[in-house]
């Protein structure tokens, strides 16, 4: 059981008695917001390396939550600082979801990373995105030989928002509306307006700014060590996306899951009976992390 | 669409994160607080079960915290044990057993601060808030969102309808067609069977209940009688509850039956038990718009019982 330590009032921390870590929660400036913000630290006074996780967006990001949770409490037990954050304008983080673009998210990725580093006294730094948040990740680590994991990375940005816009319409099947069509919702985006998607407001800078990009762009050169982990199969855009990121002189490591994850529908009955975390696959999927710090050389 | 529904506030809003000690280990929450709080009146938000973060979908929770909090009263809101940031393991998330340790510890703390309490609980939070109403003599109101009437862990639903409205027959077609090796072969599949079995039995015994000497013919006996204890206990004390629902939501139809029942006569009796109900699904959160309406309601509803009355106002 972790016992609770009160800092200050604007930054709180607990320690886990059975692992000695440290997990101290924070809000952090980053322009006239403050990001929640918070570091998982190894028992030891100063770790070496740290990794900044990068969360997904709308039905994605509660999704993802306690597998990144549990994955930074492992990491943090073997030695590397983990810090997670909310964007902002996301979860607990104060400002606009609507000014929300691409290089607002890498702001709040690079402004993250400087606090951790400061926080953790790492030396060496390393990014991670999961699904679209794969973008933010590789972006803020380019220009330096950074590592960077993803999970189910998207691979395109117009690939994953006609994901998202299909899901609106098959809301909007499911409630009888008749003027909702793919090209209604992107003029809809074009024009200016948000698009409500099962309760999540999807915002034209969002939109507009991650549209057109790709993962391979963004991820480099220079050559970084990156870790792909797919959920259940191994997707064949993923698989030209490391074709490409090796021509480019990246070292890639592909994991492949037994499970599989509904990110934004339950597709399957089996989903409600699993534990709130799905414990097989974040299983897997903190085993294969430990794995890849300790190639890197950063865990024992 | 994502910004603050409600007009400009006079108090200026701050957050602050906290760990409190729960049960099963320390919880992640939230504080939104005002410059100068209201001494007497604070809100506690208890999230539904499953893949919740306190924030919750689209930021509504995050969104209403700060809308309160801006209208003067300190709010709360948290992660049970096993979700989101907070420690230890998530289990069933049963209806009839909502974490309720988990809500009195996060209650307690705000105890410190107010006199009294109104808690807004969504779905198994609406259940864990009146789990904690029933002995916390503090707790003064209780807004409820798509409160399920019956008892059982998440996914159950289906299972649980048919064990009081299915043949014997068409109950085991069903149960034997949904069987999978693989979920029989782990303990939360085992588990789960054996609440199911235990509802089915529960349920073939009040039908033959119904039939002996003297029996009170309940219409509704598949209702939740935790619930309906809980209620009736808030009732003597006078503690308004709303249920919110949307036409649409699988848990109105249910509410709606109820009404037919120990739950109607509870709600003609004291009318201390008032309905807000809505077009579309509530229980979800999967609109904007709907969002925004509710938390408008929320804010509507705390600030009528922060004034002392105990009835009248966000009920339809």
């Amino acid at each position: 059981m972790m016992h609770t330590d009160r800092g200050a009032d604007t930054r709180v921390q607990r320690v886990d008695p059975s692992t000695g870590c440290v997990e101290l929660a924070e809000f952090i400036d980053v322009g006239q917001d403050l990001v929640y913000t918070v570091h998982h630290l190894p028992p030891s006074s100063r770790a070496g390396h740290s990794l900044v996780m990068c969360s997904p967006f709308f039905a994605e990001f509660p999704r993802n939550y306690r597998r990144e949770v549990l994955v930074a409490r492992r990491l943090a037990e073997r030695g590397v600082a983990v810090t997670r954050f909310h964007h902002r304008g996301v979860g607990n983080s104060t400002g606009d979801a609507a000014l929300m673009g691409l290089d607002r998210l890498i702001e709040d990725a690079r402004r993250v990373a400087a606090v951790a580093a400061e926080t953790s006294g790492a030396h060496s730094l390393a990014f991670h995105g999961t699904r679209l948040a794969g973008f933010t990740a590789a972006a803020a680590a380019i220009g330096a030989q950074m590592p960077v994991s993803l999970w189910e990375p998207v691979v395109r940005g117009s690939k994953y928002f006609n994901e998202v816009l299909r899901t609106r319409m098959v809301q909007a099947v499911h409630d009888g509306e008749t003027d909702v069509s793919a090209g209604s919702l992107r003029h809809e985006l074009t024009s200016g307006a948000p698009v409500d998607v099962l309760g999540h407001s999807l915002h034209p800078e969002l939109y507009t700014s991650l549209h057109d990009q790709t993962l391979d762009e963004l991820l480099g050169p220079p050559a970084r060590e990156i870790l792909v982990v797919e959920f259940g199969r191994k997707r064949k855009d993923v698989g030209r996306m490391i074709e490409r990121a090796l021509e480019q002189g990246l070292t890639a490591t592909l994991a492949v899951s037994t499970e599989s994850e509904s990110w934004w529908v339950a597709n399957r009955r089996a989903d409600y009976f699993v534990a709130e975390e799905r414990r097989q696959l974040t299983g897997e999927v903190v085993r294969t992390m430990d794995a890849w710090f300790e190639k890197l050389g950063w865990t024992a | 669409m994502d910004g603050m529904t409600i007009e400009a506030r006079p108090q200026r809003v701050t957050d602050r994160p906290a760990f409190i000690d729960g049960p099963d280990g320390s919880l992640a929450a939230m504080w939104s607080l005002p410059e100068a709080p209201d001494a007497k009146t604070g809100v506690v938000l208890l999230s539904a079960g499953g893949h919740v973060v306190h924030s919750q979908t689209n930021r509504w929770g995050y969104r209403v915290s700060r809308a309160l909090a801006s209208e003067g009263f300190p709010v709360l809101r948290f992660e049970y044990a096993g979700t989101g940031d907070s420690a230890g393991q998530a289990d069933t998330f049963a209806l009839d057993d909502p974490n309720a340790g988990d809500a009195r510890a996060v209650v307690a703390v705000m105890s410190g601060r107010v006199e009294r309490i109104l808690l807004i609980g969504h779905c198994y939070g609406a259940r864990a808030a009146f789990e904690v109403a029933a002995d916390m003599p503090q707790v003064s109101g209780i807004y409820a969102v798509a409160p399920p009437v019956r008892d059982g862990a998440r996914g159950e639903g289906t299972g649980n309808r048919m064990a009081y409205d299915a043949s014997i027959a068409g109950y085991i077609g069903h149960a034997l067609k949904a069987v999978r090796v693989g979920e029989l072969r782990s303990r939360e599949g085992r588990r789960r069977y054996r609440r199911l079995a235990r509802t089915f039995l529960t349920a073939r015994w009040r039908r033959v209940q119904r039939h002996l000497p003297g029996a009170y013919e309940d219409p509704t006996p598949w209702v939740s009688g935790r619930l309906i204890s809980q209620l009736q206990a808030l009732g003597k004390r006078r503690v308004p509850v709303l249920f919110a629902y949307g036409s649409a939501d699988a848990d109105y139809e249910d509410f709606a039956k109820a009404k037919g029942g120990r739950l109607g006569a509870l709600m003609t009796r004291g009318k201390t038990v008032e309905l807000s109900l809505r077009d579309g699904e509530v229980h979800n959160m999967s609109r904007v718009a709907l969002q925004n309406e509710m938390i408008d309601e929320m804010v509507r509803w705390v600030l009528t019982r922060s004034d002392g009355r105990s009835e009248g106002g966000g009920g339809t």
